[in-house]
């Protein structure tokens, strides 16, 4: 049986600024046909001061009790994220031996998708640097279940949940690499500042980018969180983008532009920094997630999220494209 | 514009101590109390609010939080 939105999600936003900062679609560069790195928006991690802080700030005074037990707890992964390497470097003579080594045993941690690509500027925000060689992606899956009533306490605890387990993978995976005398450093919870992990995960093909603004994978839907290690270990790039059939069924499925209570979700992909993509409008969206503890409608009424759904769905889309 | 990096920078990690472990533990109890007894009535107005259909005016908010 496919996702039903429950019949009491709130509608309208209480939120308002008198005097409103300056357009989070305009810094996101919403209709720039030109390449430019992305600027932050929402989200700080402290290195900058952003336009939308105030209300970053509601939103953490906001949030379900539940979510702040688990950032609070991500804190504390968080605190492995970085330190000095072993002063004795592991050599590394086959960096494929070494890649599946490393995925084998961010696997074993906990993580349900895990990739390799390497770093490049486009990953990193405007005024940021990230100077490390490679890019371990992490996506873990959120139990569904929890997430069957969003926007709700419950749901948003499952969000900070995964994300706290993201930190504990990231952090402890970090922590290994660098006992082999490597430099890493991990990123674990979603205010971390330097890193776009969206494009990343893409890279690492984990699926492709939805008409919510999501990654959409085959195995998981959109119902999967991001976090990455950054490091000089020596590995090797196999993976790659792939084309799982996305934009063939978003460019006709509208569940999630109908299901958004503020209409944020365009229905067709837009101009965004020099690339034509999936984009959520900014300034009519962010009201609705702060006050809702971060939202996730759009990522649960997403065909590809349901249970079991995506390989069949992508098989379908691709056999299509073939016919057609 | 000018460029930050992730603190520490990159090959000025040093090794975490006990101390640090005793800091960071302040902070996040920080945090916590700080959602609890600031946040108490920041989220009574904003219900409020919400119930009543009006509007909280996020310039109007109170001072910052320590970060999470």
């Amino acid at each position: 049986m496919g996702f039903r939105l429950r019949d009491d999600i709130p509608r309208g936003t209480t939120f308002a600024y008198r005097n409103p900062p300056r357009s989070g679609n305009e810094i996101n560069g919403l209709g720039e046909r030109t390449f430019r790195r992305a600027a932050h928006v929402f989200h700080n991690d402290s290195t900058d001061s952003l336009p939308w802080d105030a209300l970053d700030r509601l939103f953490s005074y906001v949030n379900s009790w539940k979510a702040v037990l688990y950032i609070m707890k991500n804190i504390w992964n968080l605190r492995k994220s970085t330190g000095p390497p072993a002063p004795v470097q592991r050599a590394v003579s086959d960096p494929a031996a070494m890649t599946r080594e490393v995925k084998v045993r961010a696997r074993s941690l906990g993580a349900d998708l895990v990739g390799v690509t390497t770093m490049k500027p486009e990953y990193v925000y405007a005024g940021h640097e990230v100077p490390y060689r490679y890019v371990i992606s992490i996506g873990v899956q959120m139990n569904r279940e929890r997430m069957k009533n969003v926007p709700d306490d419950t749901s948003a605890g499952e969000v900070m949940r995964v994300y706290a387990r993201i930190g504990e993978i990231a952090s402890t995976l970090s922590e290994e690499i660098r006992e082999m005398g490597w430099p890493a450093r991990a990123y674990g919870n979603p205010n971390s500042g330097d890193l776009l992990h969206i494009p990343i995960a893409v890279e690492c093909g984990f699926g492709e980018l939805g008409k919510h603004g999501s990654l959409i994978s085959r195995d998981h839907g959109s119902n999967f969180r991001l976090g990455c290690v950054v490091t000089d270990l020596p590995l090797a790039v196999e993976d790659a983008p792939v084309d799982i059939g996305v934009d063939d069924l978003c460019t006709r499925c509208t569940a999630c532009v109908r299901a958004c209570p503020v209409d944020a979700i365009h229905d067709r992909k837009q101009w965004v920094r020099g690339t034509e993509k999936w984009y959520v409008d900014f300034d009519k969206c962010i009201y609705y997630f702060s006050e809702t503890s971060g939202c996730a409608i759009c990522i649960e009424v997403c065909p590809w999220s349901e249970e079991g759904a995506g390989p069949w769905l992508s098989e379908k889309l691709l056999s299509k494209r073939v016919a057609g | 514009m000018r460029t930050v990096s992730a603190k520490p920078r990159k090959g000025q990690e040093r090794a975490r101590s006990f101390l640090d472990d005793l800091t960071l533990l302040i902070y996040i109890a920080k945090v916590g109390l700080h959602y609890v007894f600031v946040g108490r009535p920041i989220r009574k107005k904003f219900r409020e609010l919400q119930r009543t259909g009006g509007k909280f005016y996020v310039d109007e908010a109170p001072s910052p939080r320590p970060r999470g």
